[in-house]
């Protein structure tokens, strides 16, 4: 089991790595395969999050390609929002908290595969930073 | 010109208080509303860089919500950090090097069969 779950936290760091995204997946492996309760899977899932984002997050401000404006306003706004979450997620259950996770996954897979059709429509120019050289 | 200035402003922050809701309500998320925004201004990699970071320093402030649900990483295994960190690194190395057409093919498929499984399980427990 421990070198599954290895060889699972690996694999799903590499598309977090990529920008492809994958940490609502590790969510669902922590809730449904090992039986981590609820708060403590968002917990676990935070750690492996902030890991694999580690190396990309570093590369970004060392390279300094960010804006600093739109990021203070994100810290600014974004930290309330953070705390109003959580407000909210202590309301409800845990298995309706499970149900929105699950919409929540089905929207992302949704937004991208319909963002494959713009990589595809424009294949010489690439559409996005993952493909551009 | 400044209604236009208004509204962008306004946009922007209710998209980043959204954005952190979505972080501190599931536990993950976020960043896509964030590029989303950022990608319409234009900048596609400055957008990404942005996006990315702002979702981690506002992940870092729900790990910081959600301290006291703290387990030790040995429920999934001990190297889990640095396991993290070493996916992460990979994808971050792999970057502009692969071809992420299959890759965001296979993911967003993944990403549609753990969602449906979810919502059917939570829909099926329900009624059962």
């Amino acid at each position: 089991m421990l070198l599954a779950n290895s060889l699972i936290v690996f694999a799903l760091a590499l598309p977090l790595g990529l920008g492809i995204g994958g940490g609502g997946i590790f969510l669902i492996y922590l809730g449904d395969a090992l039986g981590v309760s609820r708060d403590s899977s968002v917990y676990l899932n935070l750690v492996f999050f902030l890991s694999a984002l580690l190396a990309s997050a570093m590369g970004h401000l060392r390279r300094r390609r960010l804006s600093l404006s739109m990021l203070g306003i994100i810290l600014l706004f974004g930290i309330p929002g953070t705390l109003t979450g959580r407000w909210i997620a202590r309301l409800l259950s845990p298995t309706l908290l499970h149900l929105f996770l699950g919409f929540f996954l089905l929207g992302s897979g949704v937004f991208s595969l319909i963002s494959l059709k713009k990589i595809k429509l424009s294949s010489k120019l690439p559409s996005h930073s993952l493909d551009k050289p | 010109m400044q209604n236009k200035n208004q509204k962008r402003r306004f946009i922007r922050i209710t998209t980043s208080f959204f954005a952190g809701m979505l972080n501190g309500f599931l536990g993950t998320g976020g960043g896509v509303p964030l590029y989303f925004l950022l990608s319409k201004e234009g900048g596609d990699k400055r957008a990404y860089a942005t996006a990315s970071v702002g979702i981690f320093l506002l992940s870092l402030q729900t790990l910081f919500l959600y301290r006291s649900a703290s387990v030790p990483l040995e429920a999934v295994t001990p190297l889990l950090p640095f396991l993290a960190v070493a996916g992460g690194a990979l994808g971050a190395f792999l970057l502009g090097k692969v071809n992420s057409f299959t890759l965001r093919l296979i993911f967003g498929l993944l990403l549609l069969g753990s969602g449906g499984y979810t919502v059917g399980k939570e829909i099926y427990l329900a009624f059962s």
